[in-house]
């Protein structure tokens, strides 16, 4: 179980965390939603310790952190057992598409090669990649580059995987590609916390939603509930301003 | 005045003879000035308190002073300041330390710059999967960052080829200072220099050989078809 305590962060003068408090029980798919510039990045930063919060406790299973103590190995571990998917991808432009899910195995895991290969191999063949294995990022589209980015994360065998807008950086063509590979992943009982702005797909796909709007969780249920009927007012408004775009 | 070709020819092997120091001096000056110039950049890049201000001061010094007033003074300034050591230290050490130094710091600077353009998810990326900030660096920034660096790192192989040009002048005896020599046995000052400029004109050359095929061969580790 994953479990958010308290979770507060500023840059300078704004405060963009407010106490965030989120659980998430093995195997649950949450989607965070809200307008932009609300924090929903800066939590799944957070918890990946790409940004340490201010304040706050981060627990994955047994392990616990107040972030206010954290030490570099907490970072690391915290790191090593949450997988991040960034809305830009960021693959190693240096490496191939196998060498990219394989880095964090041999360097991280200390795999040996060939034990690296074959894991990384069977990512590519669940990601619909293999033909691409030798391929470098930059030539590779967009949908390509997420969906090795995605399995980049998961090859470590993290304990959740964080999705920040995986498909806003995305041609639409190329957005159901990225979609199927995460509802497939859901269907496998990974946990899952992804900020989207794809309503209807964390609708499909997610147990629950939470609604996030200036630093705070405003509401969350069950994800058809959240969206089909949603209680707080300031959900109400944003919702529909999505619907009425269509 | 004619220009005497069979002079020339007859220069040509000694200068090839004595473009052996050039070499080595420039082949040690490139090595240890690379070395420096990534301790340097990387000092610079990380922000490590106190040497980050150092080594912006030494960047700015050896950029900003010349390369000819540096060697005298350490040469005829520095050095005998201990007896003992001006002693052990010859002409050609102290050329290739100036020069080391001095390279060292136009090429932190290229090397730097190079770091900086390299964008920050490239690092996030890599910590974010658990890499130390040393593994993302050495695995996932430098070699990025070196294709990028190429250019203007070869600019500087070029110029200390160049610079040990200069080196006569603290008593080095390499091809400057034979042309000299040799062009003044018959008046032959033309036909000396010539000949001093084409053997650097083929070093460069080489280098700027080098350069294309280590660009093509890293264009290609980022996937580029040539």
């Amino acid at each position: 179980m994953i479990r958010l305590q308290n979770i507060c962060k500023s840059f300078g003068d704004l405060q963009v965390l407010k106490g965030i408090n989120l659980d998430i029980e093995e195997g649950e798919v949450v989607s965070i939603i809200g307008p932009s510039g609300t924090g929903k990045s800066t939590l799944l930063r957070c918890i990946n310790c790409l940004e340490i919060a201010d304040e706050g406790k981060i627990q994955i299973g047994d392990y616990s952190v107040d972030v206010t103590k954290i030490t570099k190995q907490d970072e690391l571990w915290l790191r090593r057992n949450t997988g991040m998917v960034f809305q830009k991808f960021y693959l190693f432009n240096n490496k191939t598409a196998l060498q990219n899910i394989t880095e964090g195995l041999r360097v991280v895991k200390k795999m040996n090669k060939i034990e690296a290969e074959n894991k990384a191999l069977e990512i590519l063949e669940q990601m619909d990649l293999l033909d691409k294995k030798d391929s470098y990022p930059s030539n590779l589209s967009g949908g390509q580059q997420q969906r090795i980015a995605i399995g980049r994360a998961l090859a470590l065998e993290p304990k959740i995987l964080l999705l920040d807008e995986p498909t806003s950086a995305l041609d639409p063509e190329l957005v159901n590609e990225v979609l199927s590979i995460i509802k497939k992943l859901a269907k496998q009982n990974k946990t899952m916390l992804i900020v989207t702005h794809e309503i209807n797909f964390a609708r499909n796909v997610s147990d629950r939603i939470c609604f996030m709007d200036n630093g705070m969780i405003l509401e969350q249920g069950p994800a058809k509930e959240v969206v089909d009927n949603p209680k707080n007012e300031r959900t109400k408004q944003f919702l529909n301003v999505i619907k009425t775009r269509g | 005045m004619n220009f005497d070709f069979g002079f020339m020819i007859r220069v040509i092997p000694i200068m090839l003879k004595y473009s052996t120091i050039t070499l080595r001096l420039s082949f040690f000056a490139i090595l240890i000035g690379v070395m420096i110039a990534f301790f340097i950049a990387m000092i610079v890049h990380a922000k490590v308190p106190v040497l980050n201000k150092f080594f912006k001061l030494y960047i700015s010094f050896f950029r900003g002073t010349p390369l000819m007033a540096q060697l005298f003074c350490f040469n005829f300034g520095v050095l005998p300041l201990s007896n003992r050591l001006a002693l052990r230290v010859s002409s050609f050490e102290a050329a290739l330390i100036i020069l080391s130094l001095c390279s060292a710091a136009y090429m932190a600077e290229s090397l730097r710059a190079a770091i900086s353009s390299i964008h920050i998810g490239q690092m996030e990326a890599a910590q974010s999967i658990g890499m130390t900030y040393m593994q993302a660096m050495f695995r996932i920034i430098i070699p990025q960052a070196i294709r990028v660096a190429i250019p203007t790192l070869f600019g500087t192989f070029i110029n200390i080829v160049k610079d040990t040009s200069l080196v006569f002048a603290i008593g080095v005896k390499e091809m400057m200072a034979v042309a000299q020599l040799e062009g003044a046995s018959g008046y032959r000052y033309l036909e000396a220099y010539v000949c001093v400029l084409l053997v650097y004109w083929a070093l460069t050359s080489v280098l700027g050989f080098i350069q294309k095929k280590i660009e093509i061969k890293l264009g290609k580790s980022v996937g580029e078809t040539v």
